[in-house]
């Protein structure tokens, strides 16, 4: 039993962790976005940065989680519930294991064992009900496939006679802690010793009275008082031993359905965080859209009023947007003017894409874009200014990794790279390895104040190459628009000269 | 009733050793064969086989009795019956054990049931599958037709009946044992429900991974209390039955036939001997089936060094193989060459091959033909420990007189590095006697000796040399062939001793 609101199959490694999310993270500013969905719930949060920090490839499995999204959006009370239902269980699950924890001197026998598997599996049980009335009152509610088939799940697997079985079960078990009756059915085997035992029943000591028992019997039969330690001892071993695989069969229940809820409370946690999100984002009236997400092997990128998350979220308010419609294009570099907004659209159009790889929606009206195998920034923070020499092989040691982890399939945005050595030296760096990327066919975009490597780019008339930048009005002034063109020779420094010193 | 059958190993009564109580013949050591028999009887202990290796056969019928066995076993389908038959016989006998030690005494008499209930399927089942492979040796043959007759048996048919009529008894007997509180209630089992599968058929909704939840308690052999009370009851629930028992074992309490426990111990010598060899030919190392003759002659090609190659698995291709033949009427051979050239361990293979053959099993060579040898006799010197000493010239000469009394024409006997506590002159002159008796006597010997003079003494000796490579600076070769005796033995091995050979200084410099 598994909720499938995440995904439709669990496949290998779900949450596989990435070697470079903690740069992911930080040069995209996502924190930020983790905050809005977490609304100081730490569980959530950690959910959001898992879920969102690994992306899918598989546009079948995007638009699975899209579709559940969307109905989530419109029965976020519903999702809530899942949320606390699950929370609640695991909850209580927890506290119930801390309190029957044996304490380590004693040794701990199959029957107190059983006694405690039985208490969590009451838990458990009630725990099944709940769920199992929630998702039978909204199943109507839901459109998605995800979310139909969870509410249809619980509908056949918890029946009512499911429920009255197990707690039969439950209740026989409650029996062996009053001194209950076990029986085990044996055949002769070599040398007389037992063997092909089989439990026959566990039952209430006085479920039938003793006369109609003996008359069952067609044979006579004897009784062993159990009068000294050393037979009560061998008595016991036989009851333990009956009792073992039972305590297993209940033990592996338990695991299954704490399973099952820790997966939930999960997932109904991630759908939880993108509701927070979305109603913040809807409370800025930002425009929020579903993406198209294309196959892997396409080069598309195309919006309209894409914005970045981060900005709006830290800063309250609705940032600049931009757009672009570009197809089979693999290079997009991004030149022009200082603090002009490149570093924000290299971010928005990051953002973006991961969002939409993990089934959510995007900062934009519009987002079409190829789904990625994986996702790299290479980013020279741009608060960092004591460059030296040093840092040029550390920059060349991090493309080295990316690199050894890229695939052609691959988004690699590059914000600056090389910037820790003359321009000279930076550009032919560059061009080596941006060349190879384009040559590979790799989705790239670059931000960069090359002007050497820009132009060499530039002048090829690549085919597959989209030149960019940053927008400055006539007057000189910064609209933080990003608009197709040429790299230009200068960055617009003296425009800030002046805006500074003038 | 069924007919004669004696032993696997012997096809007369007048070659079975009379004494078990034997001790290894004089040159096991000299020869390395203690190492060789220890690696063969790895894991055999318990059935005893040492004596077996410490007998050689003495005519040739007996031999070829063996080696058409040794054939036998070596098809596989015959090979497997009879270790299954082995293992067979292994786990009754640790019943039987059991029904002998144990305490309780109904379970002394189960564990005696239970043994020849598996007497009874692992006989049958031997006989069954023998009787469908084609066997070629009369040793086999004739035991296939005395099972064939035991089975047949009225002793043999009256155990089986009486033992399958009471298994089936015992297996109907279906038990309850119902734990209440401070009682054990044992009674018929009158349910059939599975409690596990049942609660499994619910439980298993949500996890249906399957899991063997077969019940395990009481797995010491003997019993505890409860269980010989529990048995105790059983025994009055079904009375009938065990009085069956009780009449079972005062009839059948021997049914073990003496000819099948000789030979479950006797074909052992035969398996360990193909599982040694199997071994040894995953190493690639190969063996062949001797041709024992009175043809006065030993004609060994592609011998190799037992001991040599069970240390070295995986050498087969490195061991050099060499050849020993004694042409017309060549008796006498005499080997010299440098030290470390692989005297000693020719000297050693060829008392192993014709060891061997005398036993009546596979030799390891190529082709080995070899007349009737009635003993083997062997002087090693300690080489490693000389000096001029009296008196251990005098204990190597007593060794030898004693030796040359009982040396007959048809012996062989191989010397190692004789005299060596004396001067050269003293060694050759006694050499010189000694070889002269062999001569006189028209033995095979093998005279293994850095007094290169000795090669020479007389137009009868063979001169086998210990060749080395000379476009290789003099680098051993461990090939023997036959060559006038030079005495170039000796500058070389002094360099060798300082690693100044052509191989040994290009092996430290090239590092």
């Amino acid at each position: 039993m598994k909720p499938y609101l995440l995904f439709e199959q669990y496949k290998g490694d779900l949450y596989h962790k990435i070697p470079n999310e903690k740069d992911l993270a930080e040069d995209l500013n996502l924190s930020a976005v983790f905050r809005a969905m977490a609304q100081n719930d730490s569980f959530i949060h950690n959910t959001a940065r898992q879920v969102i920090l690994c992306s899918l490839s598989d546009t079948e499995a995007i638009s699975y989680r899209q579709n559940v999204l969307k109905d989530c959006l419109n029965n976020q009370s519903v999702i809530r519930r899942l949320y606390d239902i699950s929370e609640n269980i695991m909850e209580e699950a927890a506290f119930y294991k801390q309190s029957t924890q044996p304490s380590f001197s004693r040794a701990v026998t199959v029957s107190y064992k059983l006694r405690n598997a039985a208490g969590l599996a009451d838990i458990l049980i009630a725990g099944l009900e709940t769920l199992r009335s929630t998702a039978h009152r909204y199943k109507g509610n839901f459109k998605s496939k995800g979310l139909t088939a969870f509410c249809l799940q619980q509908e056949t697997l918890l029946t009512d006679d499911f429920f009255i079985e197990l707690k039969k079960y439950i209740s026989d078990l409650g029996f062996i802690s009053e001194g209950g009756r076990i029986i085990i059915g044996s055949s002769i085997g070599k040398g007389l010793k037992g063997t092909a035992h089989i439990l026959r029943s566990i039952s209430n000591r006085n479920a039938d009275n003793k006369g109609s028992k003996e008359a069952n019997r067609s044979r006579q039969s004897g009784t062993i008082l159990l009068d000294n330690i050393s037979i009560a001892n061998n008595a016991k071993e036989v009851e333990e031993a009956g009792l073992v695989h039972i305590l297993r069969l209940l033990n592996r229940f338990n695991e299954s359905v704490l399973d099952f809820f820790d997966t939930l409370h999960f997932e109904a946690g991630f759908y939880a965080g993108c509701i927070n999100l979305h109603n913040i984002v809807k409370g800025h009236s930002a425009a929020v859209s579903f993406p198209v997400p294309d196959e892997a092997n396409k080069r598309n990128l195309s919006f309209e009023s894409l914005y970045d998350l981060s900005l709006l979220l830290n800063e309250q308010r609705q940032p600049v947007s931009n757009g672009l419609d570009t197809h089979d294009t693999c290079l997009y570099i991004i030149t022009g003017a200082n603090q002009g907004g490149k570093s924000t659209y290299l971010r928005s159009i990051g953002i973006a894409q991961l969002l939409m790889q993990c089934g959510m929606f995007v900062p934009a009206s519009y987002y079409r874009a190829n789904v990625s195998e994986s996702i790299f920034t290479y980013f020279t923070r741009e608060e960092d200014e004591s460059m030296n020499s040093g840092k040029l092989e550390e920059e060349l040691k991090r493309m080295n990794e990316i690199i050894s982890s890229a695939c052609r399939n691959s988004l690699i945005f590059m914000n600056e790279p090389f910037a820790t050595t003359t321009e000279r030296d930076g550009s032919k760096i560059a061009q080596d390895i941006v060349t190879a990327f384009y040559e590979l066919d790799v989705k790239t975009l670059v931000v960069t104040h090359l002007f050497e490597f820009a132009n060499l780019m530039f002048v090829q008339e690549l085919q597959k190459a989209v030149f960019l930048r940053a927008e400055r009005s006539d007057g000189g002034s910064r609209t933080f628009n990003i608009k197709e063109g040429e790299p230009l020779t200068t960055s617009y420094g003296e425009d800030i000269f002046n805006s500074v010193m003038g | 009733m069924s007919m004669e059958f004696r032993s696997i190993l012997y096809d007369s009564i007048e070659y079975e050793p009379d004494n078990w109580d034997i001790r290894a013949p004089l040159y096991f050591p000299d020869l390395n064969l203690d190492q060789i028999i220890g690696a063969i009887l790895a894991g055999k202990e318990e059935y005893r086989l040492e004596p077996f290796f410490y007998r050689s056969l003495k005519d040739i019928s007996s031999i070829n009795y063996r080696l058409d066995v040794m054939r036998d076993v070596e098809n596989p389908d015959i090979y497997n019956a009879i270790t299954v038959f082995a293992a067979g016989m292994k786990r009754i006998r640790e019943y039987m054990g059991f029904s002998l030690t144990l305490h309780n005494s109904l379970q002394k008499k189960k564990w005696l049931l239970d043994a020849a209930g598996l007497y009874c399927e692992t006989v049958s089942v031997l006989h069954a599958v023998l009787a469908s492979l084609h066997i070629g040796s009369s040793g086999l043959r004739l035991f296939c037709d005395w099972l064939t007759g035991y089975l047949g048996s009225d002793a043999y048919k009256t155990l089986y009946t009486d033992t399958d009529s009471l298994f089936k008894e015992f297996g109907s007997i279906r038990y309850s044992v119902e734990i209440e509180g401070d009682r054990v209630i044992v009674g018929e089992d009158r349910y059939c429900d599975d409690y596990c599968e049942l609660m499994k058929e619910s439980f298993g909704r949500i996890n249906d991974t399957v899991f063997d939840y077969s019940i395990r308690f009481f797995t010491d052999v003997e019993m505890c209390s409860l269980e010989g009370r529990i048995i105790d009851i059983i025994s009055d629930m079904y009375a009938p039955v065990f009085k069956r028992l009780d009449e079972y074992c005062s009839k059948h309490l021997d049914f073990m036939d003496r000819t099948l426990e000789r030979f479950v111990r006797e074909i052992q010598f035969y398996i360990c001997f193909r599982d040694y060899i199997k071994k040894l030919g995953r190493s690639g190392f190969c063996f062949t089936y001797p041709s024992v003759s009175l043809k006065k002659e030993i004609r060994l090609t592609g011998g190799y060094d037992l001991a040599l190659a069970q240390k070295c698995p995986g050498l087969g291709a490195a061991i050099v193989p060499n050849d020993f033949l004694s042409i017309g009427g060549e008796r006498i051979f005499i080997l010299t060459g440098p030290n470390q050239g692989g005297k000693t361990t020719f000297a050693r293979t060829v008392g192993q091959i014709v060891f061997f053959a005398l036993l009546g099993c596979p030799v390891p060579c190529v082709t080995a033909d070899i007349c009737l040898i009635d003993n083997i006799f062997t002087h090693f010197s300690v080489e490693e420990n000389p000096g001029g000493n009296t008196g251990r010239l005098k204990e190597e000469l007593l060794r030898l007189k004693c030796i040359m009394n009982n040396m007959t024409a048809n012996s062989l006997i191989i010397i190692n590095e004789l005299f060596a506590s004396t001067t050269s002159n003293d060694a050759f002159k006694m050499g010189k006697r000694i070889l002269d008796h062999f001569g006189a006597l028209d033995c095979f010997c093998l005279y293994v000796t850095h007094i290169h003079e000795l090669a020479g003494i007389n137009g009868k000796t063979v001169s086998l040399v210990a060749a080395v490579d000379k476009d290789r600076g003099a680098a051993r070769t461990y090939r023997i062939i036959r060559k006038q005796a030079d005495g170039r033995a000796y500058a070389n091995s002094i360099a060798e001793k300082y690693h100044l050979t052509y191989e040994a200084i290009k092996g430290r410099i090239g590092t």
